[in-house]
């Protein structure tokens, strides 16, 4: 782990904490919007309740004027503001002439013309006190009096204050809380694909395959931990084959590349005519060796990589068996092998001759290589629904079941001296042409003792 | 004899130049597409050489631009791409054989025989009999003499023969007779052509004086007749 300090800056600059403080934000803002709005309802709802109260107000002085005159209206008055405290109400009574006949309560109006319906009122600042707002009503009572009634909005206001602190204790409780959880999960996240990194980038520098993350829980992390290690042994695996197959070219063809040179160097030592004719003739038998390694390497490549033209014509699949059969009975006859065959004829398929020729041709190859003389080979075709099976079994040696998996891969012979002719190459250019014609190829003990390789190709 | 060699590699052209000059064959040598196509546009040559990756123009349309021309000059390809797709396409082309790269002089040599006999022939009446020797082979009947004495064939020892007695006296390689015999464009692992010509062989040879069918070491085989004196083709028996 990186110093504190310099791994929380760096935690700073993910992706997890970006997303956090994205989050936190956006949080946040909303919450504003959403008090904002009931800020300014609310306070609504509050002056229109005042306005209703300034209004029943107006109603009730008018009543209580006509009913007992302005003498029952000002006893009205005190006692109302009595009742309902001086500090937030302010009455003014003016006579026709515009001379103030009556003053109660604590607001201090401007001077204002009577006006209509309710309204918003500054209050001027006096002495020590700060100015406001309120709310306020003008009517007349009878033809004498204009009276001004007017109420504070103080209260309103320090109501909303007291909403809006509370909002901002609320944010940044919210703030607090929000970025803690989320540098707490972030920090999770975070450190699950630091894991990541740190494997990757010792992967990178120690080209050493064999490490995999750790998988804790059932997350996407442990999803993704999973599938990357799943990964990572694919690749494994596959590098290790790119070894082994070049381990194997180095042997197959450094083996022959050394004896020429040897042969010929000590050839180019004596000086005898005989013996280079001798040397070059042996070097040439090697030079065809590596040409075939070389040839067979070629066509695996192209047709495992799909680069191979192949051209599927309908074929006689029965045909072509014979054919075959024709050309390595003569062999097996004289290697006292005995050849039995089951071949249903006019078995058609879509096919290119020359590759399944090779295909059985490198199977017969194989099976008389390794059958010994007095041995059985058996060669049978049958329909199975949409495919066509073909087993060649035989009396031979066999294959031990830990190798059967093998025998297909390249340059893997079962004689471990490699002392019979051979590339290795064989049974691999078997399985991808059989492939390319999207058929398979597998092997199992056969009845008759040895190895059988069972094909199977699709008819179309 | 005068052969050209189209074949933009140096030293391989004048290996190849050299090495047809022991079998006693004169080469000229151009070394991209358009020199190949002016010279043989210019000069008469008794086989053209053409390999098919060139500088300027590809092998396979100079030999194209020289068919539609009407020259009729056996024509050998020699490519580095061995499957059977450019072989199709190079003899499409007009290309009268095809070997790939890298090939065994023998081979080649053998090859190039084999082309020269057929453009002898080339026009004259298909035949109905061959005979080599005392070996004589009627292609209608399908019956198969030696000094008079039938010799009972199976269809594929008729064909293998056939060949032979069409390439008397000329070295035949494995892989020419899997290609024309077999038509397998592949080479088994196994010797699996050697037995066949041995009962060949066993059937044509064993009872008579002196034998016909001839092993070329490290090379293939030869029918001669048999009064033909072997020259420097070793014998192998069997």
């Amino acid at each position: 782990m990186p110093p504190p300090l310099a791994s929380f800056l760096r935690f700073f600059r993910s992706t997890p904490a970006r997303l956090t403080v994205g989050f936190v934000s956006l949080f946040l803002v909303g919450t504003l919007l959403v008090f904002a709005y009931l800020s300014f309802q609310i306070k609504a709802a509050l002056i229109a309740q005042i306005d209703k109260a300034l209004l029943d107000q107006q109603s009730l002085l008018t009543v209580q004027y006509r009913d007992s005159g302005a003498a029952g209206l000002f006893r009205a008055i005190e006692s109302e503001l009595l009742s309902k405290g001086k500090r937030e109400r302010n009455y003014r009574i003016l006579d026709r002439n515009g001379r103030v006949v009556f003053e109660a309560g604590e607001l201090t109006l401007p001077e204002v013309k009577p006006f209509k319906g309710v309204q918003d009122m500054r209050i001027p600042p006096v002495g020590g006190e700060p100015g406001g707002h309120a709310r306020a009503v003008s009517f007349r009572l009878g033809d004498r009096y204009t009276v001004y009634l007017a109420h504070s909005t103080q209260s309103i206001d320090r109501t909303m204050q007291g909403f809006w602190m509370a909002l901002i204790q609320a944010l940044v409780l919210i703030l607090l809380v929000g970025l803690g959880l989320g540098y707490w999960l972030g920090r999770r996240f975070w450190s699950q694909i630091e894991a990541f990194n740190q494997m990757a980038m010792k992967i990178v520098h120690s080209a050493n395959l064999s490490s995999r993350l750790p998988v804790s829980g059932d997350d996407e992390f442990a999803a993704l931990a999973t599938n990357m290690n799943a990964m990572l042994e694919r690749i494994e695996k596959l590098f290790q084959g790119i070894r082994q197959v070049s381990d194997n070219i180095a042997h197959d063809l450094r083996s022959p590349l050394t004896r020429l040179r040897a042969d010929v160097e000590v050839a180019l030592q004596q000086n005898d005519p005989a013996k280079y004719r001798e040397t070059l003739e042996r070097a040439l038998e090697e030079l065809q060796k590596m040409q075939e390694i070389f040839q067979s390497l070629l066509s695996l490549g192209q047709a495992e990589a799909g680069s191979l033209q192949i051209r599927k014509k309908p074929l006689d699949l029965s045909a072509l068996l014979e054919d075959v059969v024709e050309l390595y009975g003569p062999l097996m006859e004289e290697k006292e092998q005995t050849l039995t065959t089951r071949i249903p004829p006019g078995v058609t398929i879509s096919g290119d001759r020359q590759l399944l020729a090779q295909v059985f041709s490198n199977l017969f190859d194989n099976a008389i290589k390794y059958v010994p003389a007095g041995g059985v080979i058996e060669l049978a075709m049958a329909r199975r629904g949409e495919r066509v099976e073909i087993v060649l079994a035989d009396s031979g040696p066999g294959i031990v079941p830990e190798m059967r998996s093998k025998v297909f891969d390249r340059f893997v012979r079962l004689d471990p001296s490699r002392t019979l002719p051979g590339t290795g190459l064989g049974l691999s250019l078997v399985k991808a042409f059989v492939e390319l014609h999207g058929g398979s190829v597998s092997v199992s003990d056969s009845r008759l003792g040895g190895a059988a390789f069972t094909i199977l190709l699709p008819v179309q | 004899m005068k052969f050209l060699i189209i074949e933009d590699d140096n030293s391989a052209a004048d290996f190849l130049r050299q090495g047809l000059g022991n079998f006693g064959y004169e080469a000229d040598v151009a070394h991209d597409g358009e020199e190949g196509l002016d010279m043989a546009r210019k000069n008469d040559y008794d086989l053209w050489l053409i390999d098919v990756m060139l500088p300027k123009r590809d092998g396979l349309s100079v030999l194209k631009s020289l068919r539609d021309e009407g020259k009729q000059v056996p024509a050998l390809i020699l490519s580095a791409r061995g499957q059977v797709d450019d072989r199709v396409e190079g003899l499409r082309a007009g290309g009268d054989d095809y070997v790939v790269k890298p090939y065994a002089l023998n081979e080649l040599q053998a090859r190039i025989e084999a082309l020269l006999r057929r453009a002898k022939n080339y026009g004259k009446h298909p035949e109905t009999e061959l005979t080599v020797g005392d070996l004589h082979m009627d292609l209608l009947t399908r019956k198969v003499t030696r000094a008079g004495q039938e010799i009972y064939l199976k269809p594929r020892e008729f064909r293998l023969l056939e060949y032979f007695m069409r390439h008397a006296g000329q070295v035949v390689t494995r892989t020419m007779l899997l290609e024309n015999v077999w038509d397998y464009y592949f080479d088994p692992q196994t010797n699996v052509v050697d037995v066949h010509i041995s009962r060949l062989r066993y059937k044509i040879d064993k009872y008579f004086p002196k034998p016909m069918l001839h092993t070329v070491r490290g090379t293939g085989y030869v029918l001669r007749a048999a009064d033909d004196a072997p020259q420097e083709a070793g014998r192998n028996g069997e």
